[in-house]
C-alpha cells in the first residue's frame, strides 16, 4: 500500500481544494486531444476535432472533461485505497474501451501542465512532488492494474 | 530532418522572447532536482541538496541552470540543425558526465511546467504541442551520442 505522510495528504487536499472541475477538466482534456492527437481516435463520437479551436470548443470534449475530473476525486477522497477505486474504471478502460493504457500518462502529464498554468507558482517543486509525481502516479498504476 | 511549420517556429521564437534565462533555467533545475530526487547524484559538488529549501536557494543551482537554458537558446537558433547543433553536448553528457539520458527528458518535463506557471493560459494547447515537440528534437540529438 503508498504510504502518505500528513503533509502530502494536506497538500492533496489543498490542491484539489482550488481545482475547479468545470474549468480544469475541459482544458486538459483538449489538451491531450491537441498535444497527443493519436488520442483523438477515442473519442469518434464527439464530433469535430479537426484543429486546436474545434478541440477546445468541442462540447463533448468539455462534458467528458469533467467527468474524467469527477472521477479523479475518488482517488483523493480515498488516497489509501486507490487501487482498488479504480479496479471497475480500470477494467472499463480495458476491456470495453480498449485505451492503451501509456495514455493515462499524458492525461496526467496535461493535468500538470493545466493546474501550472491555472496555479502559477503556487504549484510549486515541493506541490509537484507530491500531487503529479505521486498521486498521479499512483493514479495511472490503478488504471493500467486491470491490464494483466 | 524534422519539418516545422512556419506556425510551431512562431510559437517557439514566442516562447523563448518571453522567457526570462535566470529565472526559468534555475527554476527548471530546482524542479527536477526536487522531483525528481535521484537527479542530485550528478550534483555532488554543489553543496547542500538536503531539502527544497536548500535546493531553491542554493548558488551553484541556480547558476547550473542559467547555463542549461543558454544551451537550449542554441536549439532556438538553429531549428533546422538542433542534431548537430549538440552533438560534442552530447559526447560530453555520455562520455564525460555519465549522464542517464532518461533524465534530459525529465528535465524537459520540468522546463515545460515552470512555463506553463509562468504563461498561465498564454501556454495554449497548440503552443504546448509546438514547445513538446521542440524539446523531444532536442532531447533526442542529445541522447545521440549515447549509441
Amino acid at each position: 500500500m503508498v504510504q502518505w505522510s500528513d503533509s502530502e495528504r494536506k497538500t492533496i487536499a489543498s490542491v484539489w481544494d482550488k481545482i475547479n472541475i468545470d474549468e480544469i477538466g475541459p482544458q486538459t482534456l483538449a489538451r491531450v486531444l491537441v498535444v497527443y492527437p493519436w488520442t483523438q481516435r477515442y473519442f469518434g463520437a464527439f464530433g469535430d476535432l479537426s484543429c486546436a479551436s474545434a478541440i477546445m470548443g468541442n462540447p463533448k470534449v468539455s462534458e467528458h472533461g469533467k467527468t474524467v475530473l469527477k472521477a479523479l476525486e475518488k482517488a483523493v477522497k480515498n488516497v489509501d485505497n486507490i487501487k482498488t477505486t479504480y479496479a471497475q474504471l480500470s477494467q472499463l478502460h480495458c476491456e470495453k474501451l480498449n485505451v492503451d493504457p501509456d495514455n493515462f500518462k499524458l492525461l496526467a502529464d496535461c493535468l500538470s501542465i493545466v493546474i501550472a498554468t491555472n496555479f502559477g507558482p503556487a504549484f510549486n517543486p515541493a506541490v509537484q512532488s507530491t500531487w503529479q509525481q505521486k498521486l498521479l502516479s499512483v493514479v495511472v498504476a490503478a488504471l493500467t492494474s486491470r491490464y494483466f | 530532418m524534422v519539418a516545422w511549420t512556419a506556425e510551431e517556429r512562431a510559437f517557439i521564437q514566442d516562447i523563448f522572447s518571453k522567457l526570462n534565462y535566470e529565472e526559468a533555467g534555475p527554476k527548471a533545475l530546482q524542479r527536477a532536482l526536487i522531483v525528481y530526487p535521484w537527479t542530485q547524484r550528478y550534483f555532488g559538488s554543489f553543496g547542500n541538496l538536503y531539502n527544497a529549501d536548500a535546493i531553491i536557494n542554493n548558488p551553484k543551482v541556480a547558476a547550473h541552470g542559467t547555463v542549461v537554458l543558454h544551451g537550449l537558446d542554441r536549439a532556438m537558433k538553429n531549428m533546422d540543425d538542433i542534431k548537430n547543433t549538440y552533438a560534442e553536448l552530447s559526447v560530453l553528457h555520455s562520455e564525460k558526465l555519465h549522464v542517464d539520458p532518461d533524465n534530459f527528458r525529465l528535465l524537459a518535463d520540468c522546463l515545460t511546467i515552470v512555463i506553463a506557471s509562468t504563461m498561465g493560459a498564454a501556454f495554449t494547447a497548440d503552443m504546448q504541442a509546438a514547445w513538446q515537440k521542440f524539446l523531444a528534437v532536442v532531447v533526442s540529438a542529445l541522447q545521440r551520442q549515447y549509441h
